[in-house]
């Protein structure tokens, strides 16, 4: 597509605000260098387009890529805005430019520069998502199922579906650290709540007596002769250890030679307090908001 | 007994179980009033133990004290180990408990055999009944068919399962009844044989009526212990082989020998379980399963054991170079296949993506196509990758499987030990190329 590339374009952040975008780029036959949430803008030189987002051209843009391209490229569009890719924006709309030029093979161009991150960016959220279907940690606080979760993606829309399913009767909340926002779902009924922190009571005892019986099935289910560390860091990556009870505060063994010096009583490690291995900031901010919440002694 | 020493006794006790899948079967809320849970076909790892294994489903025994005496198994009447025994109540609220808090997908019920194998099932139905219909449980349940059960006690708790399994126990009838005299082959293939009927019935009674209470809807699986008794890896690819085709198993798993007792008839307990042969079986079983491959392809009467150095697809690949390079703008999907470094979704997407527009070499990158080691058995467009050097030795020494000398070699096979002793990477790709 032919148009002048000089310009940066600024949206509201949400995803029809960038079907908008799209809109105006194939509109004004613009090339846009940049597309800006309004709370990125930042200095330039170059020229502010400021795009105002309309349910009405967005609906278009959405039916026109389905009509054109097909479902795939619509999931891939929809995928690349709650992802966590760079310039997501920018990617979405060079894939389109190549879509509209190509029809709706282009779904099968995976290779092509223009389509390559979107397909990986789908990839990746889906992945993530798919992850943390197995990998969220509830816990009951009277009968409500509270979860904290720090995804790189957006990922609680694509989350919705499989816990309404999992707990159609139950009052479930899951918070997203990340990007601050919560889902939260009761009755068959569920929504997205923009959340600035979550405020949440003590585990009452038998919480604490179910986390204490998972870590230790956890624990047990290991066979010491097959011991592999590295295999199990490939399967659960560290960024989710510490939302998840049994592998909180789990820590890196000790190098062998330490491991012979304990052995051979050469060696004492200073006994640490077990929840001072919880240091991740949240789990501490946490207990700081749990505390605040406590009256004062 | 609380409830956390018999958890820890009756997991410690059923670790040993390889399957800890929760696929196979799609459900979602049964439009009736209250219970939860779900079933994802595709299964759901909820969390990885430190030996890397998956951990989907509370695997417990409803008891381990048992009136069998297998050399092998811990939990044998003559081993002096803490027993313990659930009840019904007991694991249902545990159960529902560890799903809530979303740490399994379900729940994998095996037992010793308490009394007699009548008993024990009819224990094993009373937990699954106050699930499924007093909880209103709809998550996954693996159950552990007893060889010697009544068929009919076997076809109820067919009906509260998704996916039943009996063990094979070992991958020989001689080895069974040297290591296992209260298990006899035909008693353990007979529950299997009549769970696979019961499967193929109950497709033709859905498709008549749609409410037909439906029996072990995820199918059913097995398990062998692999490195206890001396069969080649021929010999147990051929019978995983035949499990497929004759019971239409849906997973045959593998267990590598972890010794737990001390005996006369197996190996020694300071014995390393042998790792690497376990990994090649499961390589060649998915050779079986999704690359459309046979048995007697993989191995053979010459060559009964498995090549420690090369996987067993790259261990096809270099003893059939004839048949390579390949072009990969027309080469069927069989073909593709058979590659080094092509799995089924990258081949897929390949025979997908050619109809539109020409192929090339980093557009295969991009696909999932592993070229460090694809580029020597392919043409794209009528070339080689530019700047390939090609020879015996850099083939094989970009396909040599690194985890061969992490898991050590020699444990393979623990009773013919191959003639080469331990080599290194480098000795490794000279000897491999020599036999090229």
């Amino acid at each position: 597509m032919a148009g002048t590339g000089d310009v940066i374009y600024l949206y509201d952040g949400t995803l029809e605000g960038m079907l908008c975008c799209i809109w105006t780029a194939f509109e004004q036959k613009e090339n846009p260098i940049g597309i800006w949430c309004f709370d990125e803008e930042q200095p330039t030189l170059y020229r502010l387009r400021q795009v105002d987002t309309d349910p009405v051209l967005a609906a278009r843009v959405q039916t026109g890529v389905r009509r054109r391209l097909g479902a795939l490229a619509e999931q891939w569009v929809y995928d690349a805005f709650y992802s966590a890719l760079e310039q997501r924006e920018l990617a979405a709309l060079e894939f389109l430019k190549l879509g509209f030029a190509k029809g709706p093979g282009v779904t099968s161009m995976v290779g092509h520069p223009q389509v390559a991150p979107l397909f990986a960016a789908s990839r990746a959220l889906h992945n993530e998502v798919h992850l943390l279907s197995g990998f969220i940690r509830f816990s009951d606080h009277d009968g409500a199922l509270v979860s904290v979760i720090r995804p790189k993606n957006f990922v609680l829309p694509f989350l919705e579906p499989h816990f309404s399913r999992r707990f159609p009767y139950e009052k479930y909340m899951i918070y997203d650290e990340t990007h601050r926002y919560a889902l939260v779902a009761a009755g068959g009924q569920s929504r997205l709540v923009e959340t600035e922190a979550v405020q949440l009571p003590p585990p009452d005892a038998v919480e604490l007596q179910y986390r204490a019986l998972w870590k230790q099935f956890y624990n047990t289910v290991e066979i010491t002769a097959r011991h592999n560390p590295k295999c199990r860091m490939t399967h659960v990556p560290k960024r989710y250890w510490a939302c998840m009870d049994e592998l909180r505060g789990e820590k890196k063994p000790l190098p062998v030679s330490v491991r012979q010096a304990i052995a051979a009583g050469e060696l004492t490690l200073p006994d640490t307090d077990p929840a001072s291995t919880i240091t991740t900031p949240t789990q501490a901010s946490l207990e700081n908001a749990r505390r605040a919440a406590l009256p004062a002694e | 007994m609380d409830t956390m020493e018999k958890l820890t006794i009756l997991a410690d006790s059923a670790k040993y179980d390889v399957a800890c899948t929760s696929s196979g079967v799609d459900r979602a809320d049964a439009k009736s009033k209250g219970g939860m849970g779900s079933a994802v076909a595709c299964g759901i790892c909820h969390t990885f133990s430190a030996d890397g294994r998956c951990v989907s489903l509370l695997k417990v025994l409803l008891t381990n004290i048992c009136a069998y005496d297998c050399s092998y198994c811990v939990n044998r009447r003559s081993n002096d180990v803490p027993r313990a025994a659930f009840t019904p109540r007991e694991l249902a609220d545990l159960t529902i408990g560890f799903y809530r808090r979303n740490y399994i997908e379900g729940l994998f019920l095996s037992s010793a055999v308490l009394i007699s194998p009548d008993h024990t099932t009819q224990l094993m139905i009373k937990a699954l009944e106050l699930l499924r219909f007093e909880y209103g449980f709809r998550g996954y349940i693996h159950a552990k068919a007893i060889p010697g059960t009544d068929p009919l006690l076997l076809q109820q708790l067919g009906t509260l399962a998704d996916r039943m399994s009996v063990n094979i126990e070992l991958p020989s009838a001689e080895s069974l009844g040297r290591l296992a005299p209260d298990k006899t082959k035909d008693a353990i293939l007979k529950p299997m044989g009549q769970i696979t009927r019961g499967i193929a019935q109950n497709s033709r009674e859905l498709v008549q009526y749609r409410h037909a209470p439906k029996f072990v809807p995820a199918g059913q699986s097995t398990q062998m212990i692999v490195g206890a008794s001396p069969e080649s890896d021929h010999r147990i690819l051929q019978l995983t082989e035949g499990l497929y085709r004759k019971y239409e198993l849906k997973r045959v798993f593998f267990s590598a020998y972890v010794p737990v007792v001390e005996s006369t008839l197996l190996p020694s307990t300071d014995t390393k379980p042998p790792l690497l042969r376990e990994h090649r079986l499961y390589q060649a079983d998915w050779l079986l399963r999704f690359y459309h491959f046979s048995a007697d392809e993989i191995l053979s009467e010459a060559a009964p054991n498995f090549n420690p150095y090369l996987d067993p697809k790259c261990n096809w690949a270099i003893h059939n170079m004839h048949l390579f390079p390949i072009e990969v703008s027309t080469a069927d999907y069989e073909m593709l296949l058979r590659v080094p470094g092509i799995g089924p979704k990258s081949a897929k997407r390949i025979v997908a993506c050619r109809r539109g527009a020409p192929l090339s070499f980093e557009g295969l990158k991009k696909m999932g196509v592993v070229l460090k080691r694809a580029q020597y058995f392919i043409l794209c467009r009528g070339q080689t990758l530019a700047g390939l050097h090609f020879s015996p030795e850099s083939t094989v020494r970009a396909l040599v499987d690194p985890t061969a000398f992490t898991l050590g070699v020699e444990q393979t096979s623990m009773f013919d030990v191959p003639d080469q002793t331990r080599l290194n990477a480098e000795e490794a790709v000279k000897w491999l190329a020599q036999a090229m």
